[in-house]
């Protein structure tokens, strides 16, 4: 299936995963503070 | 702390190296995969850094866990200059330098290299916003004086 895409479909996929990874980690770091935050609320 | 934010925003990036590596290559050299010097040497060094966590989640005893950790990370970072020339040593599929240091000057067309120099800066800050922001946060939590048992690095393994 992918190898049908065009080459324009390829960058877009490229732009795609880039985006995926650094919105994951961005969400994590965000995750983790919440998480944190909360903790320390607790103490 | 600083180790941990640096290995986290290194393993993103090696995860962006391969992931993007194979978008790159099915198309342009009509294989995602294959196992030449440079890629072996990258999958390796991405091991590594999974198995950097893993020892850190491991090991209790904090002393020795950043003992072997370190360790870990600084068989990451010799095996870089390796992973950099593999392409130069080892002709397989791998593509040869397009900017090389060595003075034999630039082969890649000068638009294209303006973006990739401004890509790099960008990844460049978006990476040094990653350690801030998560060394940060890890400070952060720690509770006052309890930085020797704190179980961020603990935390980050499970999670990562």
């Amino acid at each position: 299936m992918l190898a049908d895409l065009t080459p324009n479909q390829w960058v877009a996929l490229a732009w795609a995963e880039l985006f995926l990874v650094y919105a994951g980690y961005f969400a994590y770091l965000r995750w983790l503070a919440r998480k944190k935050a909360k903790a320390e609320g607790e103490e | 702390m600083r180790a941990v934010a640096n290995a986290e925003a290194a393993l993103v990036y090696s995860a962006l190296t391969i992931t993007g590596g194979m978008i790159y290559s099915k198309p342009t050299l009509n294989t995602y995969w294959t196992w030449d010097a440079k890629l072996t040497l990258t999958a390796i060094m991405v091991a590594l850094i999974v198995g950097y966590f893993i020892v850190r989640a491991l090991i209790d005893e904090p002393t020795r866990r950043g003992r072997v950790s370190a360790v870990i990370m600084l068989i990451v970072v010799v095996s870089l200059p390796f992973n950099y020339l593999a392409a130069e040593w080892f002709r397989t599929l791998h593509p040869q330098k397009s900017i090389n240091l060595d003075g034999s000057g630039v082969t890649m067309d000068p638009s294209m290299l303006r973006v990739l120099l401004f890509n790099v800066a960008v990844a460049g800050l978006i990476y040094l916003y990653f350690v801030s922001e998560r060394v940060r946060i890890g400070l952060f939590k720690l509770p006052s004086g309890a930085e020797e048992q704190a179980p961020v690095s603990t935390e980050v393994v499970r999670v990562g």
